[in-house]
């Protein structure tokens, strides 16, 4: 029997961690007092001044409904914080899979740039390889987006050029996803306490002052980190860092030629990502922006082992789209459409009586990837 | 909704009412109390943090009481204190807080301050604090 080790007494160190959680714990407490008990005393006095006015047979019916419109406000801001605090303090069941990040952050800027009109930000983005690390799609998304956010809010007051630029970067243990902007810096004495619980430079109720320290203890329970770095010569950079996979996907396997893919994607964005993952692969890529344009390609070269189409779910083009490439493809050639949208209007049985082989949203999935892997292979299924 | 367009200093009731700034940078907690008050018969003006209180006391308007909040962003409500100290202005001054900080409420009293209300707080008390406060019946020496 394997003798037991005895049990060692805390060290100082462990001693003093434990004092600075518990200092943290007390300033979280005040904190979230401070936050609960405003709304709270706005929903209790709102509702005093309403029990007092319908004493008044002739009371003010506009002012009242002003009253109970403040204390839904007020009493949704308490709900919000709550369940802001709930994620920072309750590690929810994550939903973890392998997938390549670049095209999550990608996509997350795709459906962020649309509510950033006002602020005429320009997203620069730079990519080279797949990015391919283990997490849960939803919360990383959350943290790119509240990363994206800060950073236009940021470059909101600023004159001249408004710039976003994402990068990639990878060392021998992480893969990194900076994310940098050439707003004003984080004056030295805020970025102490820029990942502090209920800390915002936002003014009253714009900010709960959790996004940052919710987002770093996500990455945390991803084995992962977020760091940033503020100065006026660098600008402000948000780093997310992910451990590398013991054996990643996506990774060059082959140099002969398995077949011929055909991506089908309005953004050049996500057609490069998607072409990065089948070239190491050994598969020649054909890109195109549109169907007409892919089915003018098919004409010149119709060898082809599949086609991946990204689609705008319930949208009439995107269904007549679908129709015309399966016609021009042919019966066996795979077509697999994929979409940004939340899954409530794809219908896949629709999708599937139109042509569709199989339907993915994006971000791809390894297992989604690997699906089509399988059914590109199959020789009989080349488009001729 | 009415709490931020209504922001702007702006006396409601004819001058000869008690005359009270409200700062606070809840605009909820703002609002709430600006319709109590003027319901209770007193003119309100409203600030919407420590900065914006002290630029309307610069103006020179007499005010017959401050209620101000503690923990705010823009200028704490001890800083708004120590400029009306520094000023030499006489206004009688309520603190409400929804987190009585032990070193703030301490600080607060060694500037003279000592009536701390407590957010949430029930109308009747409130009022008759106010009350009490502009009638001078127990004056600064009573403690909350």
């Amino acid at each position: 029997m394997a003798k037991r080790k005895p049990r060692r007494r805390p060290t100082a160190r462990k001693k003093n961690v434990s004092t600075t959680q518990l200092a943290k714990l007390g300033l979280m407490t005040a904190s979230l007092a401070h936050e609960v008990n405003n709304p709270l005393a706005a929903v209790i006095g709102c509702a005093e001044n309403i029990e007092i006015m319908l004493d008044d047979p002739h009371c003010d019916h506009e002012e009242i409904r002003l009253q109970t419109l403040e204390i839904l406000r007020s009493a949704e801001r308490a709900s919000q914080l709550v369940n802001s605090m709930k994620k920072l303090g309750y590690r929810e069941q994550m939903q973890m899979c392998v997938i390549d990040v670049a095209e999550l952050v990608l996509q997350s800027a795709e459906r962020l740039r649309a509510q950033l009109n006002e602020v005429e930000v320009e997203f620069q983005f730079e990519f080279s390889h797949p990015v391919p690390v283990r997490c849960d799609p939803q919360q990383i998304e959350q943290i790119v987006v509240n990363v994206l956010k800060n950073a236009a809010y940021a470059l909101a007051g600023r004159h001249g050029a408004k710039l976003i630029r994402v990068s990639f970067d990878t060392d021998s243990r992480w893969h990194s996803v900076k994310i940098w902007n050439n707003g004003p810096i984080i004056p030295p004495a805020i970025q102490k306490r820029l990942m502090t619980p209920f800390f915002t430079t936002k003014p009253g109720g714009d900010g709960t002052g959790l996004g940052l320290s919710i987002s770093r203890a996500i990455m945390e329970s991803h084995r992962g980190s977020l760091s940033f770095t503020s100065c006026s010569r660098d600008g402000t950079e948000f780093v997310l860092s992910f451990p590398r996979l013991k054996k990643e996907p996506w990774r060059k396997t082959s140099t002969h030629s398995l077949g011929r893919v055909l991506i089908i994607d309005r953004q050049l964005g996500f057609r490069e990502i998607l072409a990065a993952k089948f070239k190491p692969l050994g598969f020649e890529v054909a890109m195109a922006e549109t169907v007409e344009q892919a089915v003018r390609q098919l004409h010149k070269d119709r060898l082809l082992n599949g086609a991946v189409y990204d689609i705008v779910p319930g949208s009439a083009d995107s269904l007549q789209g679908l129709e015309t490439l399966r016609r021009s493809l042919g019966p066996q050639c795979p077509i697999f459409t994929v979409t940004s949208y939340p899954s409530a209007r794809a219908q896949p049985s629709d999708l599937k009586s139109r042509g569709a082989t199989e339907c993915y949203e994006k971000p791809l999935r390894i297992e989604n990837f690997s699906s089509i892997l399988r059914w590109i292979q199959r020789r009989d299924n080349v488009a001729a | 909704m009415k709490s931020d367009k209504s922001d702007k200093p702006a006396e409601k009731t004819p001058p000869d009412k008690p005359h009270i700034l409200l700062v606070d940078d809840d605009g909820g907690v703002r609002y709430m109390l600006e319709s109590k008050f003027m319901n209770a018969g007193y003119t309100v003006t409203k600030a919407v943090n420590g900065l914006h209180a002290i630029q309307i006391l610069q103006t020179g308007k007499k005010f017959d009481l401050m209620i101000c909040d503690l923990k705010m962003k823009s200028k704490s409500g001890l800083e708004v204190i120590q400029f009306i100290q520094s000023s030499q202005m006489k206004i009688p001054i309520m603190i409400l807080t929804a987190f009585p900080d032990r070193e703030k409420i301490v600080a607060a009293a060694a500037l003279g301050v000592r009536d701390v209300v407590v957010k949430p707080v029930r109308h009747n008390e409130l009022l008759t604090m106010v009350k009490q406060k502009l009638e001078g019946e127990h004056g600064e020496a009573k403690a909350a």
